[in-house]
């Protein structure tokens, strides 16, 4: 097992360094530079321009520059952010914990409706409301997530204001708040951007978990509960569905990618500040530092998971451990 | 086995038991919302205004506040010495308004003024604010490791700033040049030198004051979340008339269609920037109002004079005539009103109908499209049979540049695309991001491009931007090169009285109007956004943000939050 640790942990590493490599490469051969972006302010002088980036050693050859970015990276140091003023540290340490936190409340409620969904389902198949149900999930699944964002930010918060439009907290009220008021503050803001992923989540999970409770069904100890006389509902969400969860931890290591990149569109169009509005505001004002650190944290996010999934499911499954 | 099964046990269990807390917390959390809702605190009844915006404002350090998102915030937390008057003239010191200087006097030659400052003015920790303030911050602008954006027009007027008590100190100009004092006021923001003297040096601690600055204005900070909201409220020692809200917040939002969603739902009482189709909307609203703000903004589509990054003409636009032709084939009155309506208002020159030295007078290159084709036929691009103009077998073909952030300057390169087809001339629209059009033109790798500036109240902005100097460090892309406009400008910003001045600047404008190194294409209109409930008592004509500290809530329409008190910074 521990072999199989080091393995995944090296993958996950070497993942990690390509992408970072390929990222600073590209970011810095795109066109512009963090101090050319305003061509209509007369005040943007050309010798002031000059002087920016020869202060922050953007006129050095790429070479130079990525060597120092990797030994301040060694250090834990990201930089300074151009468009924020600030030390792009500091715009991790409050953008990812409100990632973390609509992230992970996206997964808990998706992969809880997905299974849920999947489970109901699979004893249904063939009927009227397993095929609704199941093009509805298919239907959700193919539209894009801006455009589920766009659908909830226009219908219940904008026309029944059931939920606040955007943010992540009432900014007139919350500071004057008690403390159960300021955590139903921010599940109030919450709602809407983390419902529009975990919706996306749940119906994909519910595809894979019908499939797994299809298979799982027809087994022999499933028979043997109904001759024993079992009620169909136990057989169903007690029997089978404990069966059927074993491929879940993967599944949910190959939704992470897909939930970083929904995150990106959904925290732009609810203005939840988390790290993919950060990328959207650092790529569009070319700040090579924030960028770069986006990228490096949505990788480190993606490899870790996909290797905890790994992980949970060779615990879960010896055969995985012996294939790695 | 063993193992698979004891997971597959524990994940149920997980999701078993998630449940039932996960479906309670949110109708729990909601009901404890309302029931926590409203401060332990009265406020003082001024109220709160929430101010919708799509940007952080990235620094409150004044020096480098040159977004106008860190303009309006620093604005209301500094003063400075004088501010323009309603007239928004920016020759001599007529019509301005003293703010931190409760006056100020010239020196017989017109060469130094001195300025008295209130002595009741305090910074926001209680120091008194002080001439060497003053001096302080001016040394601080005018040092080249600050690289604010102010030091060239600063240093251009200014030869230095002496102290003569701790409420009197004066400024030395180079020259009598018209606008001195104005790029002096206007620029300089007096800063406090017993706060930063000791750190200038220290960036820990002036990232510090740059998010949490102490000021002497009619606000103070109370909090920034980037990305979030920063809340501001009234200052007790201020020594000018106290501003009437309790609280001003911005939240920050970055799309423009959640920002007015925000507006209409009264998330938000004001919002700068409404497009045309959203002001229509608010205008509907009985308890939304639209306010048009000042147009500072004009709009163009700019021909590359040169080719590429050489010095050569470019093979088209380096000919004068062929650029009259182009501009003749566009109808610019149908063009601003297909993409703002009634709003739309044609671009008239290198200048925007609020500045003072606006003329809409001038002989403007009319819309003819016979007389652009004759034009094209005697410059020797004749039509094929397909319509299309070419000459020695070249075709009449050109790339235009357009912002994918500009609705509006996509929409109107497509409609242009098609005017000038009618026309025989081929127009390749290419659309990319700002910074990807950023590095083309700044290379001059571009034949066209749809371009815009953002003017001042003062028209000598136009030095930076039309001027054969601002071709080699300025924002004149296209490098448009004329003597005689050149002079025009140096004498209308060296002229001592407006009528001289705007003779000067008639004629400037006029020479680069004949000249068609651009198509003035609009002035876009500037709409804001706000709810009944405020009293808008005073509405500066180029910052709004200026009359804020005179609104206030009607009464009988406040809301919850109005009753909320500012917290502590």
């Amino acid at each position: 097992m521990r072999r199989f640790l080091l393995a995944r942990g090296a993958q996950a590493v070497t993942v990690i360094a390509i992408v970072a490599t390929l990222a600073f490469v590209l970011v810095h051969l795109a066109p512009g530079d963090p101090f050319a972006s305003n061509l209509d302010d007369p005040s943007n002088s050309a010798e002031l321009h000059a002087a920016q980036i020869h202060h922050w050693g953007y006129d050095q050859p790429l070479a130079v520059q990525y060597v120092k970015w990797v030994g301040n990276l060694a250090r834990l140091q990201f930089g300074w952010s151009h468009s924020r003023g600030r030390w792009v540290t500091d715009v991790l340490r409050e953008t990812i914990p409100r990632s973390m936190l609509l992230m992970g409340t996206a997964i808990v409620f998706g992969v809880f409706a997905g299974v849920a969904l999947g489970t109901w389902q699979a004893p249904r198949r063939g009927s009227m409301a397993e095929k609704i149900s199941g093009s509805l999930a298919i239907v959700t699944l193919s539209m894009p997530e801006f455009l589920v964002a766009i659908a909830a930010l226009a219908i219940p918060a904008a026309r029944w204001h059931w939920f606040p439009v955007s943010g992540i907290v009432n900014p007139a009220m919350h500071d004057s708040m008690n403390a159960a008021a300021r955590a139903g503050d921010i599940l109030l803001h919450l709602a809407l951007p983390a419902g529009t992923l975990a919706l996306l989540i749940a119906a994909s999970v519910s595809r894979y978990q019908r499939m797994a409770m299809l298979a799982v069904l027809p087994d022999e100890f499933i028979r043997t509960a109904r001759a024993k006389g079992a009620a169909e509902h136990d057989i169903v969400w007690r029997h089978a569905l404990r069966n059927s969860l074993g491929p879940l931890t993967t599944i949910i290591g190959l939704l992470l990618p897909t939930l970083f990149s929904g995150a990106v569109f959904v925290e732009t169009i609810f203005s939840w500040p988390g790290i993919g509005r950060m990328m959207v505001e650092a790529v569009g004002t070319v700040d090579y530092p924030l960028v770069l650190a986006g990228v490096l944290a949505g990788s480190v996010f993606v490899a870790l998971g996909s290797a905890l999934a790994d992980v949970l499911a060779a615990f879960a499954d010896p055969r995985v451990r012996i294939d790695a | 086995m063993r193992i698979s099964l004891l997971m597959r046990g524990a994940l149920v269990q997980l999701l078993e038991r998630l449940l039932v807390p996960l479906v309670l917390l949110v109708p729990l959390a909601s009901v404890s919302f309302l029931a926590g809702c409203g401060g332990n605190e009265r406020s003082s009844g001024g109220g709160t205004i929430v101010i919708g915006s799509g940007q952080d404002p990235r620094t409150l350090f004044p020096p480098l506040a040159d977004l106008t998102q860190a303009r309006e915030i620093t604005e209301l937390l500094f003063e400075k010495l004088a501010e323009r008057g309603p007239s928004l003239n920016t020759l001599g010191d007529s019509g301005f308004v003293p703010r931190l200087a409760q006056r100020w006097d010239w020196s017989p030659d017109s060469l130094r003024v001195t300025f008295h400052l209130d002595p009741r003015a305090r910074w926001q920790d209680g120091h008194a604010v002080r001439a060497s303030d003053v001096k302080f911050a001016f040394s601080v602008y005018t040092d080249t490791l600050t690289r604010s954006r102010m030091r060239r027009d600063l240093i251009a007027a200014v030869d230095s700033i002496t102290v003569g008590d701790s409420a009197t100190c004066t400024a030395w100009f180079h020259q009598r040049s018209p606008e001195r004092f104005h790029e002096l006021v206007f620029s300089l923001t007096p800063l406090p030198e017993h706060l930063l003297r000791g750190i200038l040096r220290d960036s820990s601690a002036m990232l510090a004051f740059a998010k949490s600055p102490a000021g002497n204005g009619p606000f103070k900070i109370v909090k920034w979340e980037q990305q979030v909201r920063l809340e501001v409220a009234r200052s007790e020692t201020f020594s000018g008339t106290p501003a009437r809200f309790d609280r001003v917040i911005w939240t920050f939002a970055p799309d423009a269609s959640t920002l007015f969603k925000q507006f209409m739902a009264g998330e938000s009482d004001f919002l700068e920037n409404l497009t045309v189709e959203d002001a229509a909307a608010a205008a509907r609203q009985p308890d939304r109002r639209v306010i048009a703000l000042p147009d500072y903004g004009y709009n163009f589509l700019q021909f590359n004079l040169r080719d590429g990054a050489s010095a050569r003409p470019h093979a088209l636009f380096g000919d004068r005539a062929l650029r009259r032709a182009l501009t003749m084939a566009l109808d610019r009155q149908l063009l601003a009103r297909s993409v703002f309506d009634t709003l739309g208002r044609v671009g008239l020159g290198p200048f925007v109908r609020a500045q003072w030295s606006a003329d809409t007078t001038l002989r403007q290159i009319p819309f003819d499209r016979a007389a652009a084709a004759t034009l094209l036929d005697s410059l020797g691009w004749r039509a094929g049979k397909d319509g299309m103009r070419s000459r020695n077998g070249k075709p009449l073909a050109f790339s235009l540049l357009v912002p994918t952030s500009s609705k509006a300057r996509q929409t109107l390169a497509v409609l242009i695309q098609e005017q000038l087809r009618l026309a025989g001339v081929s127009v390749a629209v290419e659309r990319l991001e700002g910074p990807a059009i950023g590095k083309r033109v700044t290379t001059g790798a571009f034949d066209a491009q749809m371009g815009g500036i953002t003017a001042s109240p003062s028209p000598s902005g136009v030095k930076q931007t039309w001027t054969s100097a601002a071709s080699k460090d300025g924002l004149n892309f296209g490098h448009y090169e004329n003597g005689a406009f050149d002079a025009q400008v140096d004498s209308a910003t060296s002229a001592n009285s407006k009528p001289n001045a705007k003779a000067h600047y008639r004629s400037a404008y006029q020479i680069i109007v004949d000249d068609a190194p651009v198509i003035w294409l609009y002035e876009p209109p500037t709409r804001a956004g706000a709810n009944a409930r405020l009293q808008l008592n005073a509405a500066h004509p180029d910052a709004w943000w200026l009359g804020l500290r005179e609104w206030s809530i009607t009464p009988g329409k406040r809301l919850p939050r109005d009753a909320v008190p500012a917290q502590k910074p």
